[in-house]
């Protein structure tokens, strides 16, 4: 029985050892499909969080700080101006909308960080596309001192950094602001470690 | 008695090395095919990837027209 306890032993570990029979970087592409999907799901569940946020706010800030008519005017049937306290009211709301959103009063701001995640997903998307055909024109052959095979079974991981990034950092504020609440969600728990192993630390 | 030991090994090891084999090749070829499958799974996510412009700038339009011009 030994010997083929010993056998079984040694087969195993030369599978293991083997960095890329056909099992290990697949396994790693199916993560890689699996993160990017998981950080498409936070980026819709923030939006929609974050527009809920909004909504909520404006109601209770309108309640807290009515507006009123233009003091100038006295005209009661004038549009009612919003009074500073709204305005004061609203803007962390305000800010938090236009650096998700990249928009500011109707025109971009270059700078919002959905656009940014849109680009980065369909980047690594594509990335990870094209190291699925790689791998499998090879018949998943891919050993760990191939830096070809490597750098295609990794390329995903740098497309998706800046908006994965810029996504981790605007969630955590929003967390922070009672914006977002889905911190048991595995989507977040899984942009959560990418993000602790791809982004600078603060 | 390492002779006898051996001929019984070889001969446990011929009835269930295919099983084995098979097994292994089945963890292999299933990494592949979870790969494929993500890979193929159309993505009904709207907003992530390009596909629209989400709620939240529409809200945040909203609360712009609320506020002094």
């Amino acid at each position: 029985m030994r010997p083929l306890i010993v056998f079984l032993f040694v087969a195993a570990l030369g599978l293991v050892g083997c960095g890329g029979c056909g099992g290990e970087p697949f396994r790693r592409l199916a993560w890689g499909f699996r993160t990017v999907n998981y950080t498409a799901e936070l980026t819709e569940s923030v939006d929609k969080a974050f527009a809920a946020y909004g909504s909520a706010e404006m109601t209770r800030c309108k309640a807290a700080h009515p507006a009123a008519p233009p003091a100038s005017t006295g005209d009661a049937t004038a549009t009612p101006i919003a009074s500073p306290e709204y305005v004061k009211c609203i803007m962390p709301a305000v800010k938090l909308l236009r650096a998700w959103s990249g928009e500011e009063k109707g025109k971009p701001t270059g700078a919002g960080i959905l656009p940014a995640i849109q680009s980065a997903q369909r980047a690594a998307r594509l990335s990870l596309d094209a190291a699925f055909d790689f791998l499998h024109a090879r018949g998943g052959k891919c050993k760990a001192e191939d830096t070809e095979c490597s750098a295609k079974l990794e390329a995903w991981k740098a497309a998706i950094r800046p908006g994965l990034c810029a996504l981790w950092e605007i969630v955590d504020r929003g967390v922070q602001l009672g914006a977002f609440t889905a911190t048991t969600s595995s989507a977040y728990k899984t942009v959560k470690e990418m993000a602790g192993a791809l982004c600078p630390a603060k | 008695m390492a002779i006898p030991g051996f001929a019984i090994a070889g001969e446990l090891l011929a009835k269930v090395l295919p099983t084995v084999v098979e097994m292994i090749l089945d963890a292999i070829s299933g990494a592949e095919k979870s790969a494929e499958e993500l890979r193929n799974k159309p993505i009904t996510i709207s907003i992530a990837f390009g596909g629209g412009e989400g709620d939240a700038v529409k809200v945040l339009r909203a609360i712009e027209e609320s506020l002094p011009h």
